[in-house]
């Protein structure tokens, strides 16, 4: 449901930025689309991310855990989701790109040291939170080769922004807390680079393969009843993305 | 590329739109109750620590040699407990509004002495100079409350008794910047308060209810506290089942008596400036300026010194307090026998013009019940305050000594009669004076640890030779100085404690 939900939001989106596009640019927009040769610089793109998101986190900090250091630690799990991107090409070789994508929402599962007792241990890898993010990124892109090339390989560096915008502590997560707890993340903002091959099928579709990173950190902060207990997070994630251009 | 920023903003207007509602599901309900009325509880549920059931428990202590030997004398664990934080609404020593936090301990399990309705022990900690002391924080071993909280979860919530113990006003998070040490008034509503904030938290967790039966209990201070317990909620009107203050100083005048004739309390010089910070506070005429009391290298910052982040043992190594030194080496009048000698020394605490004064007040208006050494008479004296002190430090321990109401409930005292840090007379003064004032043979009990045992029907055998045991052992190892130092912290709270849950058990069983 959310999927169609996201997909009308694009079908909506290609028709916002057409009027937005319709004021500035000529010919019009709608009229771009029945010519057959592309118009106007832009290309949409659709397809598929898998996020590995490669946390790497630091022990919790805070009242009543144990240690220091406490053993008590997490890791972001794997999602795949919907990928979205609009670029707009400067030259034959370069184009500015704003990727995003389906918030995804990850499982977060509880790592625990072997030294915390048995009972804490049966929380270990099991699902505490659930968290969704919203990571837009702006990539300058560069191809390589001739606009003409079926096959052009590109590099592109740029700069991300994720903001954890929904966070769930699950049944699990509150037991191991140790009662209802509220989870907060602060907002990231780093670089981001990718690489990737572009196959042109025709002047207007091509298929587009990437390899995004992006360098992000946040902040957590899981309070329960009044005890809170702070967590950095640190992620270097590789975003494997397949998806179709449609230049118009 | 102002086309392409109106279309990201569009993009990402789109897409935020198109995922429905954010923020953060904490997967539960929780009430906050930020009144700071006395006995709210602030989060409820209140935080839940951590949750052992029976058999994790017992590995738990079997996996450490004092744990193996706690288990030997609290038993094995019937119960699993959940060990719960609560923070709660309370005041300090002149009424004014603070909050302090303690623990909630809930027997779980199938056993069907876990479940149900289930009778809570109050319990009253004993003095800590830590700031941090936390006795539900039982997961970090290095918190100085984990010992003493493992301690009463393995003999009371482990064998199924809700607990609950503040960690008192002016610790761990309470913003009260000193603490009411031995304010029997404040120490007593601290304790209700924690009582009635966690009696809310109770029909939020599941699995056991208030039975309506109250055991009030604690050790040393824990142990006055118990019993300015008793006497609140007895004035109160509210049930108490039976009390039993171990350690006690609750003739605390008595013991200050005792310190200006010669006979100083180990960590005396500890108690003293937590002393007079509370009593200050209570009532403003301790002393016009620290320096009435303290010498000059102490008096400034020992009124905020304790309790403290720093480790008693630097606060010593670093000359903010002496260790054992209360009164200068050639003070008058100087120790009561050879025994009391460390007390007086170079770099003493307390100045001669306060000794002086003291004494003079403690031979002029004298208190009937604090004769030194004790007698029949004082002992067993129906007026044993009616005395009236002259000076403000003497008038506060005659106003927070407790020998001024008489328990309608059975009371259990215990102790051993060669504690150098609590002098036992002061337990034997507040049974004495119960039993002048009427209190019946029955409902008063006082078992001292170095007593023989009088025989195969002694109910208090076991004590008293673990005791003995104990106390052998330690003195084989370090000798008489071991024993001195282990007395009163080491060697008499697990017997003192577990004879505390027999009298207990046996009051719930005879249907006290």
């Amino acid at each position: 449901m959310k999927i169609t939900t996201s997909l009308a939001a694009a079908g909506l989106l290609l028709a916002s930025g057409g009027a937005a596009l319709a004021q500035s640019s000529s010919p019009s927009f709608l009229s771009s689309l029945s010519s057959p040769t592309p118009s106007t610089p832009y290309t949409v793109r659709l397809g598929i991310s898998h996020i590995a998101p490669n946390s790497h986190a630091t022990d919790a900090v805070g009242p009543l855990l144990p240690g220091p250091p406490s053993g008590v630690s997490l890791k972001v799990e794997d999602k795949t989701t919907l990928f979205f991107s609009v670029a707009r090409a400067i030259n034959d070789n370069l184009e500015v790109e704003l990727a995003m994508g389906y918030p995804p929402t990850h499982d977060v599962k509880a790592q625990l040291s072997p030294s915390l007792p048995a009972n804490v241990q049966g929380f270990n890898g099991q699902t505490i939170a659930k968290v969704r993010q919203l990571a837009p990124t702006l990539f300058l892109n560069y191809s390589f080769g001739q606009p003409e090339s079926r096959l052009r390989p590109f590099v592109g560096l740029g700069i991300n922004y994720t903001n954890f915008d929904k966070r769930t502590s699950t049944a699990t997560g509150n037991a191991l807390n140790g009662g209802p707890t509220d989870i907060r993340l602060s907002d990231s903002w780093g670089l981001a680079a990718q690489v990737g091959l572009d196959y042109k099928i025709d002047a207007r579709w091509s298929v587009h393969a990437s390899l995004a990173t992006a360098r992000v950190k946040t902040h957590l902060v899981a309070t329960t009843a009044g005890a809170a207990r702070e967590i950095d997070i640190r992620f270097r994630p590789a975003v494997f993305t397949l998806s179709a251009g449609y230049r118009f | 590329m102002n086309t392409l920023h109106t279309l990201a903003i569009g993009t990402a207007v789109v897409l935020l739109a198109a995922c429905g509602g954010g923020g953060s599901d904490s997967g539960g309900s929780e009430t906050v109750d930020n009144s700071g009325a006395r006995g709210s509880l602030i989060y409820n549920p209140p935080l839940r620590v951590t949750a052992l059931t029976a058999q994790q428990f017992t590995d738990r202590l079997n996996g450490s040699t004092s744990g193996a030997q706690l288990l030997q004398l609290a038993g094995t664990p019937k119960c699993g407990v959940n060990f719960h934080y609560i923070q709660y609404g309370t005041v300090g020593g002149v009424n004014e509004a603070t909050k302090a936090s303690g623990a909630l301990m809930v027997p779980t399990g199938t056993d069907p002495a876990c479940s149900g309705a289930r009778p809570i022990v109050l319990y009253a900690h004993g003095t800590t100079t830590d700031k941090a002391y936390n006795i539900a924080d039982i997961v970090n071993t290095s918190n100085s409350g984990a010992s003493e909280g493992s301690l009463i979860a393995a003999l009371y919530a482990a064998q199924g008794f809700i607990v609950v113990a503040p960690n008192y006003a002016g610790y761990d998070i309470s913003p009260l910047p000193y603490h009411p040490y031995l304010n029997g008034d404040q120490q007593s509503k601290d304790m209700i308060d924690s009582l009635t904030a966690a009696r809310k938290a109770l029909p939020v967790l599941a699995g056991v209810s208030d039975s309506g039966k109250l055991l009030v209990t604690g050790y040393s201070q824990g142990g006055y506290v118990a019993l300015a317990t008793q006497r609140a909620l007895q004035a109160a009107g509210q049930t108490v089942t039976a009390a039993a203050p171990l350690s006690a100083p609750s003739a605390i005048s008595l013991l200050l008596d005792y310190t200006t004739l010669g006979a100083p309390a180990l960590g005396g010089t500890v108690f003293v400036p937590l002393l007079s910070t509370s009593w200050q506070k209570q009532f403003g005429n301790v002393y016009s300026s620290t320096s009435d009391l303290y010498e000059a290298q102490y008096a400034t910052g020992i009124d905020t010194l304790l309790p403290s982040t720093t480790p008693i043992a630097t606060l010593f190594s670093t000359g903010k307090l002496p260790q054992t030194a209360l009164f200068p080496a050639n003070a008058v009048p100087g120790p009561a026998s050879p025994a009391f000698a460390a007390f007086y020394g170079p770099n003493n605490l307390l100045r001669q013009s306060f000794l002086t004064a003291s004494a003079t007040d403690v031979v002029t208006n004298v208190c009937p019940g604090n004769a030194f050494p004790s007698t029949a008479a004082s002992l067993s004296s129906t007026t044993p305050l009616a005395c009236t002190p002259s000076t403000g430090f003497r008038k506060a321990a005659v106003a927070n000594d407790l020998r001024n109401f008489v328990p309608n409930k059975p009371v259990f005292f215990c102790g051993g009669a060669q504690d150098p840090t609590v002098n036992f007379t002061s337990t034997q003064a507040t049974a004495g004076y119960f039993k002048a004032r009427g209190l019946p043979a029955a409902a008063l009990t006082v078992l001292d640890l170095e007593a023989a045992v009088s025989g195969a029907s002694d109910p208090f055998a076991a004590a008293k030779v673990g005791f003995a045991q104990s106390k052998a052992a330690t003195l084989a190892a370090g000798g008489a100085t071991a024993v001195v130092t282990a007395y009163h912290g080491t060697l008499v709270p697990p017997f003192c404690n577990a004879a505390a849950r027999g009298f207990f058990q046996q009051v719930l069983a005879a249907g006290g």
